[in-house]
């Protein structure tokens, strides 16, 4: 018979010790599991712990789950998130949402600092604006950043390519604009003093909006003519067709300044003879650059001159 | 008699002329949920990224791992190759399991 040895620790202090290696899960873990049952509410996960933990369908995926069988198997091991303590039956409940949800905002980051175009199906409209989903998460475009003539309640369904304008996870809000999107492409093939081709989209007190290929400029009342000019009404109808000069590109902003008063040879000719402007606008606004790379030049040249004053 | 299991996973790309931001999504029947962050190649050499963070998501099937960056390293390959020019219909065309965004 084996004699029992002292080895200066007791049962009683295995005991005590015990409890302290036991693997504690707590909320905001994320651990790794299988699935071993599907229910139709939800599903049995063993991760390691005494009891079954539960992940609730609703809990499945940031997308709309109703049938757990259309996002898990059973088997499959994956990573979940420890949304609450035990219950009294020792059980925990669990989430992939969350994990989606941070991996989501993770990516939206990320797409908005590279300003990548995103492309997304509006689901919703109201009054304020339309509703889109952004990997998985909801996204919201201001009436103001659509840039559409149709009314808002045809867009539902519809694909638009968007930019970010605001992704701020802690107040849960993700700001898109498709107008910066279709300026940008616009942009692109747009530069500074070239004439275009538009029609006037709408008067207001301070401007028109000249639609030019898909996008909208703004031309500004004191950019229409040398002459003072009470109202855009005076000089323009909705619907005409105008040539304007593309002064100023804020992609930024997602603005295009245009100008009818740079193709202006006399001051006033925009109100007393705008087809006079139309018909020579190429050539002025050729005139209109060399001016102003010729001030470029300048405006450098005594820049040059002012460093070497001060070296 | 064996059957190969359904792909699980899939890339994800944002296609321009500049960059690529390459990622790893789960599969649904009718949906996908993000599994990896998004990588710039070549600006962060997304391909070392996404084999990190692959590689810690064990309890993704290791076959299926190898397999998405292996298709990480083609499509990167053909998008560097300026000279023809690739178009992101071509890769769509080369690379039918992948979803390319523009």
């Amino acid at each position: 018979m084996a004699q029992a040895t002292d080895i200066g620790f007791t049962r009683e202090d295995f005991e005590k010790l015990l409890p302290q290696y036991d693997y504690t899960f707590s909320p905001g873990d994320i651990v790794e599991g299988t699935v071993f049952s599907l229910e139709p509410g939800g599903a049995l996960i063993d991760i390691g712990a005494k009891t079954a933990a539960y992940l609730p369908v609703q809990e499945m995926s940031i997308n709309r789950v109703d049938d757990p069988r259309k996002v898990m198997e059973e088997g499959e091991a994956r990573e979940f998130f420890i949304l609450s303590d035990e219950n009294e039956e020792g059980q925990l409940t669990l989430s992939i949402r969350r994990i989606e949800y941070m991996k989501a905002w993770e990516r939206v980051r990320k797409l908005q600092s590279e300003d990548s175009t995103v492309r997304a199906k509006i689901f919703a409209v109201n009054r304020g604006g339309a509703l889109v989903r952004i990997e998985g998460l909801r996204g919201f475009i201001p009436g103001s950043h659509l840039s559409t003539k149709e009314p808002k309640e045809d867009l539902i369904d519809q694909e638009l390519p968007l930019k970010f304008l605001e992704v701020d996870e802690e107040r849960n809000r993700l700001v898109l604009s498709h107008r910066r999107a279709l300026v940008e492409k616009r942009m692109n093939r747009l530069e500074q003093g070239q004439v275009v081709i538009g029609r006037v989209r709408g008067i207001k007190p301070y401007g028109a909006f000249i639609d030019i290929g898909g996008v909208s400029g703004l031309l500004h009342i004191s950019e229409i003519s040398h002459d003072h000019i009470e109202t855009p009404h005076s000089v323009f109808t909705v619907g005409q067709e105008i040539k304007v000069m593309v002064i100023d590109l804020d992609a930024e902003r997602g603005r295009i300044s245009l100008s009818t008063k740079q193709l202006e040879e006399t001051p006033g000719e925009m109100v007393q003879d705008q087809e006079a402007v139309f018909a020579n606008a190429e050539e002025r606004a050729a005139r209109y650059r060399e001016k102003m790379e010729a001030e470029q030049q300048a405006q450098l040249e005594e820049a040059l001159v002012e460093v070497s004053a001060t070296e | 008699m064996t059957t190969t299991p359904a792909k699980k996973y899939s890339l994800k790309v944002y296609w321009s002329e500049e960059s690529l931001l390459l990622g790893v999504d789960r599969l649904y029947n009718t949906s996908r949920s993000p599994i990896t962050d998004y990588f710039n190649w070549p600006k962060e050499n997304a391909w070392e990224s996404l084999k990190v963070q692959l590689e810690k998501k064990e309890w993704i099937d290791q076959q299926e791992r190898y397999g998405l960056l292996q298709q990480a390293t083609d499509v990167i390959n053909f998008w560097q190759l300026k000279k023809e020019n690739p178009s992101v219909e071509g890769a769509r065309e080369k690379f039918p399991e992948i979803l390319f965004v523009t």
